[in-house]
């Protein structure tokens, strides 16, 4: 077995600017037995992300309104895009007993990470809440959508017509972390809604954008689609817009 | 769009429209099928892409009714049929003017079934399937590897040696290279540089060392390519640099004066999916034309692309017709530009298209083999993401099955899991493995440089070999 000595300071100073697993020896030319089974371990805990479920008793705690998508099953989410994206069983008469046009609305979906959810969805919904409350927004009723595609978004949003809608969902487990959350955030979501038309800010998890500092990121930029009537690409066009006339 | 068009348009003889058998008896059912795309599509192997699409096999006999009419197929039936119609798609205008038409004409009353037969047969040579290579069609090469084991696309491969020259010769018989993949999740150029030390350590890097850049745009590139080539100059190695930015980033750097070796790409089989890639025919040509011109690399090959099974219907482009298919016309469409290195991602799609471990190896099997029938110097990224029911084990058994059909080469990727992308793929340790394994050697000119620096005696790593610290001490 070839372990690597001590990093001289030189060697030190790169490894340590990078999550990459370096310097970690060989067993002949193979992986050591401790570098595979904490692969072994990232990789377990990536697949349980996915194929885990959001417990019913999160949901109630946090007091939200449970919505289904067509996708029944962890399977089925993963297998056929188009299921997650739809409205499921009894999901309209559910949202016809929310509030209707809030300033904001708020929904929490599983997505690819139920882990994400459960690790950091509960924190950075609430100290958002906090956040858009303090800026006296008016906040429609908070949802989870199970099985949730981004596109569940424009279902929802034709149906309670909120001015922005910023959906939370969990991302694609990496083996680095299996908990991130990117947020989702639109201006008058609607059917003919497209992927542009969406403001993303992802890498929300402990190691990556804090929750505590996504929250406040994301009401600023709440703020700023409401002032000025747009998000997404047309948005970032108003930006850059606004930049020429500072410059002038 | 149009421009693209204008380029491609050159005059192609039409064969005779001839009345193409669609119906099979097995097992004392009949079946009928629509048309060629139709019957390709239903013949394939089960993936869950084509059943989202509504055109895999709705059983297991039909798939083998399917197989049974693809096998009765001429080759001439495929050249008149391509899966989407020459006057709406740049790709099968490209892939049909570019068939040697002599070549055509002594194999145009093959079936696909002697086509299959003859590749395997003990006296067809390596250079035999060369000569034939030219004048096969994208849809001739899917449908001989739909009529094939995952063995006999082992077998077969391993017939067809594809060889590519830069400052190293990939693709030589007895050799394994590898693209050194050493992404950064923020591009860090510390980081990055731990990354190729690293895998210069296990012996990786003799086809590329080639970075997925987080950040798309034309500084960060220029950085990337000047950190890439700094360090190859520093250490004399045999070996060149990419960042995989999109090609226009790419122009728009060389431009910048970049020190670029390889420009790179990744091409869809169908024109609709190439504009969802935000390229066409055109465009390449352009870029091509650039690199010859300001690339730092003096050698014929310059470029580099990569596919995948499934991108085409991700972006709703796919026409009806099946992923495999239209995998081999990106092979058709790289044939054009006589590229350095060409890869699949297999497994980074997704389990939309392809659902689990077995389909991935499948796939990954099938592409190799279609490339290199097709003259394209394939490699694979053997990988899965986390949520695909597939795991190491599955890459394992891929890679391996790969190099012993003679692919060209894999990524090394520290332990395997790349920290930006967020998949899983070969590592470091993995290339190293596997030419152990199987006697296989790096690129002669880099082995050259390994045995050098003491990393390397007899094709074997020596005890020095794993330790990135020899490149900062």
């Amino acid at each position: 077995m070839t372990t690597v000595a001590a990093a001289p300071p030189s060697l030190a100073r790169l490894l340590a600017a990078t999550p990459a697993r370096l310097a970690i020896g060989r067993a002949g030319p193979r992986l050591r037995t401790k570098t595979w089974l904490e692969l072994v371990a990232d990789h377990a805990r990536a697949r349980d992300a996915v194929t885990s479920e959001v417990p019913p008793a999160l949901v109630r705690r946090l007091g939200l309104v449970e919505i289904a998508t067509r996708a029944q099953s962890r399977q089925d989410y993963v297998r056929v895009p188009a299921l997650g994206r739809e409205l499921g069983r009894g999901a309209l008469a559910r949202l016809r007993r929310c509030r209707h046009a809030p300033e904001v609305q708020l929904a929490l979906s599983d997505g690819l990470s139920s882990a994400a959810i459960v690790t950091n969805g509960a924190t950075l919904l609430s100290a958002l809440t906090r956040e858009l409350r303090r800026r006296r927004r008016r906040l429609g009723t908070p949802l989870f959508v199970r099985n949730g595609r981004v596109r569940v978004q424009d279902e929802i949003g034709a149906v309670l017509k909120p001015e922005v809608f910023c959906l939370i969902v969990g991302e694609r487990p990496g083996l680095v972390t299996a908990e991130s959350l990117s947020a989702y955030v639109i201006y008058r979501p609607s059917r003919r809604s497209a992927e542009p038309d969406r403001t993303v800010v992802s890498n929300i998890h402990r190691g990556g954008i804090a929750p505590a500092v996504a929250a406040r990121r994301l009401a600023d930029l709440i703020d700023e689609i409401l002032r000025r009537g747009a998000s997404g690409a047309t948005l970032a066009a108003a930006h850059e817009g606004a930049a020429r006339e500072t410059r002038r | 769009m149009h421009d693209g068009r204008h380029a491609a348009a050159a005059p192609h003889p039409r064969p005779p429209a001839t009345l193409v058998r669609l119906t099979a008896r097995v097992h004392g059912r009949s079946y009928r099928f629509g048309s060629v795309r139709e019957v390709l599509g239903r013949a394939n192997e089960p993936k869950s892409g084509d059943a989202l699409a509504g055109i895999g096999a709705r059983s297991h006999l039909e798939r083998a009714a399917a197989k049974r009419v693809v096998a009765e197929l001429t080759l001439e039936d495929l050249r008149a049929h391509p899966v989407v119609p020459l006057d709406d798609d740049e790709v099968s205008r490209v892939i049909d003017a570019g068939v040697e038409e002599r070549t055509y004409r002594e194999i145009r009353g093959w079936s696909v079934a002697e086509l299959r037969d003859w590749l395997l047969d003990d006296a067809t040579t390596a250079e035999a399937i060369r000569a034939t290579s030219r004048g096969l069609t994208a849809e001739m090469a899917a449908a001989v590897a739909k009529l094939c084991s995952n063995l006999d696309l082992v077998y077969g491969a391993r017939k067809m040696p594809v060889r590519t020259q830069a400052r190293t010769t990939i693709g030589l018989p007895g050799r394994l290279s590898s693209r050194l993949q050493p992404n950064h999740p923020a591009d860090d150029p510390r980081g990055i540089t731990a990354s190729i030390y690293e895998g210069l350590a296990y012996g990786a890097g003799d086809a590329l060392i080639g970075i997925n850049p987080c950040i798309d745009t034309v500084e960060n590139v220029v950085a990337l390519l000047r950190l890439t080539a700094d360090v190859i100059e520093r250490w004399r190695i045999p070996t060149q640099n990419c960042v995989l930015a999109h090609v226009t980033t790419q122009m728009r750097a060389l431009e910048a004066g970049a020190p670029m070796d390889i420009l790179f790409q990744s091409l869809a089989g169908s024109e609709a999916g190439n504009t969802s890639f935000g390229i066409t025919v055109t465009m390449l040509d352009e870029a091509r034309a650039m690199i010859h011109e300001r690339g730092t690399l003096r050698a014929p090959q310059r470029m580099y692309f990569e596919t995948g099974q499934g991108s085409e219907l991700s972006a709703g482009a796919h026409g009806g017709a099946d992923q495999m298919t239209l995998e081999a016309r990106c092979y058709g469409l790289a044939r054009r530009y006589d590229p350095f290195l060409v890869n699949t991602v297999v497994g980074f799609i997704g389990p939309e298209y392809l659902a689990d471990g077995r389909q991935i190896v499948r796939a990954g099997l099938e592409d190799h083999f279609m490339g290199k029938l097709l003259g394209v110097p394939l490699g694979a990224d053997a990988c899965y993401t986390n949520h695909a029911d597939a795991d190491q084990n599955d890459c394992d058994t891929l890679a391996t099955m790969l190099a012993a059909a003679g692919c060209n080469y894999f990524m090394g990727v520290p332990a395997g899991d790349d920290v930006m992308l967020s998949y899983q793929c070969t590592s470091y340790h993995d290339g190293a493995t596997l030419r152990q394994l199987l006697g296989l050697r790096p690129a002669p000119e880099f082995e050259e440089w390994l045995a050098g620096l003491g990393l390397m005696q007899d094709g074997r790593l020596t005890a020095r070999a794993g330790d990135p610290g020899i490149f900062t001490a």
